[in-house]
């Protein structure tokens, strides 16, 4: 089953004269454990894309099914639950609670998911070892580096065993050598827990770590297959 | 949710404990203002709630217990043959002329109690209330002795001409009028006031036998005695409340008081709430985006409300209980019950949590797509 497919995926902002469609009949299919780069210029749909994708807004038209299940039309807590527990969010600043420490941030992500204490605590415990930042744990965000936070990220969108990883810009806030790594990082993570990533970037030469490459321009997939071949 | 809630609110400690610090003070003035109108309904009617008797007997339209006027003397055996009375007795309400021994003059309510010494004061800091019998003696309160110009047993004074000797000092005997209390002898107070005649006393006070309830004896008093009016305890105290508190406007004042604080400090809660919900809208959203309902994010939000209400009444209410202790012996004490008590904390966090609702607004609000922007 694809954890992440849709059909004729449309979403129009506005009404009227107003209204600009952000998204055009898009048409997707992915797998699990695949790595997937969306590229695209400035206003061309990818936050849209990803962001229907992540069950973070509704689009106007088409189908969207999540780990089997349709969203297209579904209600807010469904969409919540399933965000919840389906899907992993890795942002372009990190966006890790900044009155929390490091680990508190992963706390109430797992806590939120219904883990129990034990099994959150060595899944933290696992993670943390496996991005060489378990000596940060007790730090808060703002004590860290951008480097450092983006691995903790990584760790967040992983911790509850999300079928699908949506990252955003997330070397953004890097240079060159720490926004490769944080990539490397992810994509190796998010293949040894099976899950599907999607990563939106605007950086031409991250494309080549991806096993599948989009592009978007006004709204459409110009480059890259569709629907993945079977 | 709750940690969140918490370190959120944390997050700046000094605009926190700010913020607590204010909402305090408000909620100190609302409570003070409630402990004042406590203390001065206790004050209005000690005597009346004291005597423990069933019902008063008095000329009609009394006002209060302090505007007591005269009523013939003979209407203390007119009650006592009422079917239903068990004891009666007179007590007289005057009003004199105090002058201390360095001369100074100062208004005073004299009260006349009679042999079985019911009115007398309840608590005795020096001497025994049995003494009020011996001819011109008198009890002042302990906190009125220096304004009396008295400080011990023994000290003679002059009550509008005739001379007095104070036999004891008595403890929590406040008055809500600017003079103090003095008791004595019916006797004697009738020398003291020169508007009434010797024939003459202000109250009746009778108590009922067993198996009659206070309200049918008065009601067998008024029907019974011509030209007088009969209240149980309870009523004659609430009458006199009332006559105070709501006829001079001064319980409306208190009242009022008591409410703008608490409305400030809504208000003062609901900025900070506002301000601390915008400063984490972003972080807001990222809950959302990773899960987190809304309806746990308005949890949030209201355990934040709830949370510096809780801190300020616990610091206010702090501060009450040390006012209250430091005001026990002045002639304004600050006095609580905890029904008026529960009230104002009701009414403090269902303000705080009115004053939550802009903050509760704004995070359902939030749209999660924000994270990617």
């Amino acid at each position: 089953m694809s954890p992440l497919y849709c059909q004729n995926l449309t979403h129009v902002y506005g009404r009227g004269d107003m209204a600009e469609t952000a998204l055009a009949d898009v048409s997707l299919e992915f797998e699990a454990g695949e790595t997937c780069v969306l590229m695209g210029p400035s206003g061309s749909g990818k936050t849209t894309l990803l962001s229907i994708l992540g069950c973070l807004l509704t689009p106007t038209r088409g189908e969207l099914y999540v780990c089997g299940e349709a969203v297209h039309a579904a209600p807010r807590h469904k969409l919540t639950a399933l965000r919840r527990k389906a899907i992993g969010f890795v942002f372009q600043h990190a966006q890790l609670l900044p009155f929390l420490s490091l680990e508190d941030n992963l706390l109430v992500i797992g806590d939120n998911v219904g883990l129990s204490r034990h099994e959150l605590k060595d899944r933290i415990d696992r993670l943390l070892e496996r991005l060489d930042i378990g000596r940060l744990r007790r730090r808060r965000p703002h004590e860290v580096s951008g480097g450092q936070r983006q691995r903790f990220a990584v760790a967040r969108a992983l911790l509850h065993g999300p079928k699908i990883v949506l990252a955003d810009e997330p070397t953004a806030a890097l240079d060159w050598r720490h926004g490769e790594e944080a990539v490397k990082l992810l994509i190796e993570e998010a293949r040894s827990a099976g899950a599907l990533l999607i990563t939106v970037t605007h950086d031409a030469r991250l494309a080549r770590l991806f096993e599948r490459e989009l592009h978007i321009e006004n709204g459409r997939i110009v480059a890259g297959n569709l629907v993945k071949e079977s | 949710m709750l940690s969140i809630a918490i370190q959120m609110l944390w997050h700046k400690p000094t605009r926190f404990i700010a913020t607590v610090l204010g909402m305090a003070t408000l909620f100190f003035v609302s409570i003070a203002q409630v402990g004042l109108l406590v203390g001065w309904v206790n004050t209005i009617s000690a005597i009346i709630v004291h005597a423990q008797v069933d019902v008063w007997v008095m000329a009609q339209q009394t006002p209060a217990f302090d505007y007591g006027t005269a009523i013939p003397r003979r209407r203390i055996y007119q009650v006592r043959s009422v079917k239903g009375v068990a004891w009666a007795e007179s007590m007289v309400m005057a009003w004199s002329d105090w002058q201390r021994p360095d001369g100074r003059r100062t208004n005073v309510e004299v009260v006349g109690i009679d042999y079985s010494s019911v009115g007398a004061p309840w608590a005795m800091a020096i001497g025994r209330a049995a003494e009020l019998q011996r001819r011109d003696s008198v009890i002042v309160d302990e906190v009125f002795a220096p304004a009396l110009g008295v400080s011990r047993v023994g000290d003679e004074v002059e009550l509008l001409g005739g001379r007095a000797t104070v036999r004891g000092l008595s403890r929590g005997v406040r008055t809500f009028t600017a003079a103090p209390f003095v008791f004595t002898s019916v006797r004697s107070a009738l020398h003291y006031d020169k508007r009434y005649h010797d024939d003459e006393i202000t109250y009746v006070i009778a108590r009922c036998r067993p198996g009659v309830r206070p309200e049918d004896l008065a009601e067998a008093i008024r029907r019974e005695v011509p030209n007088i009016e009969a209240l149980t305890s309870d009523e004659f105290a609430w009458r006199s409340v009332t006559y105070w508190l709501l006829e001079t406007g001064m319980g409306i004042t208190v009242i009022l008081t008591a409410l703008l604080g608490m409305l400030v400090s809504s208000l003062v809660g609901s900025q900070t709430l506002y301000g601390v919900t915008n400063d984490h809208l972003s972080n807001y959203a990222t809950l959302l985006a990773v899960g987190f309902s809304r309806a746990q994010l308005l949890t949030c939000v209201v355990v934040q409300a709830a949370l510096l209400s809780a801190l300020a009444a616990a610091l206010g209410s702090a501060a009450f209980v040390a006012a209250s202790r430091i005001t026990e012996r002045t002639p304004i004490p600050l006095e609580m019950v905890w029904q008026m008590y529960l009230v104002v904390l009701g009414l403090s966090f269902l303000t705080s949590l009115f004053g939550a609702l802009l903050s509760l607004k704004t995070v359902w609000s939030i749209d999660p797509v924000t994270v990617f922007r």
